[in-house]
């Protein structure tokens, strides 16, 4: 199965062998549990993104259009998934610990940075944080990202400048 | 443009690694969804819209009253363990409300073994005008709703189970109780509101009673057969609601006494 392309395995996945299906979530769990992490920054959060986000994704497979990239899509689910999650905290209670110290595997200096870092992302607005998560934490191109947030290159440009800008801003507020 | 620090510092952060226990729940949940593709009809459109108004109205509710009594709770703690504390109390004020509306409706001398618990589309069945049942307007006017998908491991909205098919330990007398039973929650849920009672983590049956549990609606004539307990760990006898998981170990079930006996 494992050397199967995508577009084989969800076929396969949809005329309902379980193996199939099983090797693509397997092939793209820990990547959309890593990009769901660097979202929420608890473990426990981004196994529940996750989970959402593969459950929407088993939804709509019959209705995938081969002809675009599965992984592409994958990443627009979780970040949709994600920023849902953000809303909903958002909305059931405003003080909100983003962050779980205890699981983030890094020295604690390394571990409180990055805790203060995601805060600060998580404050700006969601087409930005976004694009900077995307972008900076994922590695993704700014191509890339625009074709999962659906918008034009520039428009990602544009946010992770002012993102930067935002960022640097408060960081040197705080300092 | 150039990197700042800060992306630096992000793009090297460390991500823990997943447990492999949730991405086996998560194959598990996704494979159910995928096969749970039925065609939806306008009218069930329709329904589901009426539906979701509904559970809207009670999740508001909910969160209402949770806000009003957690007021002054502290903003510290897991983010993950505040969502399950949340979602329990969604779980356990459901029930709540049909015990209220069948109290009511004992108190005006309907005998508990003729309640019966006909989903609005099938009230044409209900006896008695509606008088007998808990979810018509005549009889006891409770709101009728699934639990939403948010409460279950499979992120689907499933409706809950009423019987008296089961003896809860130290619950009444040895008589069946009558339960509202709901198999499927989530693990984090369950696990947080037996935290909340006391208890330890929801512990498997002893004897595969799902038969038992799932049937809907009162299906025991009261007093004709020998009645069935509960079996579970001992930690929850004497337990009027709380969390079990089933004999094969593949489900958390959520159970809540409407009515002792």
């Amino acid at each position: 199965m494992e050397e199967l392309k995508d577009a084989e395995l969800i076929s396969l996945a949809l005329s309902g062998n379980k193996a199939a299906f099983d090797t693509l979530i397997e092939r793209y769990y820990d990547m959309m549990y890593c990009l769901a992490y660097k979202w929420c920054g608890s473990k426990e959060d981004a196994e529940d993104i996750a989970h959402n986000a593969f459950i929407k994704i088993a939804t709509h497979l019959p209705k995938f259009k081969q002809d675009s990239s599965f992984k592409t899509w994958l990443y627009r689910v979780v970040v949709n998934t994600a920023n849902d999650w953000h809303r909903k905290k958002k909305r059931r209670y405003l003080f909100l610990k983003t962050v779980d110290s205890a699981t983030a595997s890094q020295t604690p200096q390394e571990d409180l940075k990055t805790q203060e870092l995601l805060r600060l992302i998580n404050t700006l607005p969601e087409g930005e944080r976004d694009a900077i998560l995307l972008v900076s934490a994922i590695g993704l191109s700014h191509k890339e990202a625009s074709e999962i947030l659906g918008c034009k290159e520039s428009t990602v440009s544009w946010r992770i400048h002012e993102a930067r800008k935002k960022l640097s801003g408060m960081m040197s507020k705080e300092a | 443009m150039d990197e700042t620090d800060f992306e630096k510092q992000l793009k090297s952060s460390k991500v823990p690694a997943a447990s492999h226990h949730a991405k086996d729940k998560t194959k598990q949940a996704a494979w159910e969804a995928l096969q749970n593709k039925p065609p939806r009809s306008i009218r069930h459109s329709n329904f589901a819209k009426a539906a979701s108004i509904i559970l809207i109205a009670g999740t508001l509710f909910s969160l209402l009253g949770y806000s009003a009594t957690q007021s002054t709770r502290s903003s510290g703690g897991d983010a993950g363990k505040e969502t399950n504390k949340i979602s329990s109390s969604q779980l356990t004020q459901y029930p709540a409300s049909i015990r209220t509306s069948i109290v009511r409706m004992l108190l005006r001398d309907i005998p508990m073994q003729k309640l019966e618990f006909y989903v609005p589309a099938e009230f044409e069945k209900c006896s008695n005008k509606g008088n007998y049942c808990v979810f018509h307007p005549q009889g006891g006017g409770a709101t009728y709703a699934k639990a939403p998908g948010i409460l279950m491991a499979n992120g689907q909205e499933k409706a809950w189970a009423y019987n008296i098919e089961l003896n809860l330990k130290e619950v009444g007398s040895e008589d069946p109780d009558l339960v509202a039973y709901l198999s499927g929650v989530s693990q984090g849920i369950c696990e947080s509101i037996n935290e909340e009672l006391g208890l330890g983590k929801p512990l498997p049956l002893t004897e595969d009673q799902s038969a038992l549990y799932n049937t809907n609606w009162i299906t025991r004539q009261v007093g004709t057969k020998e009645p069935s307990t509960l079996a579970t760990n001992p930690e929850i006898s004497g337990q009027p609601f709380g969390c079990f998981l089933s004999h094969d170990q593949k489900e958390y079930v959520y159970y809540h006494v409407l009515i002792e006996r």
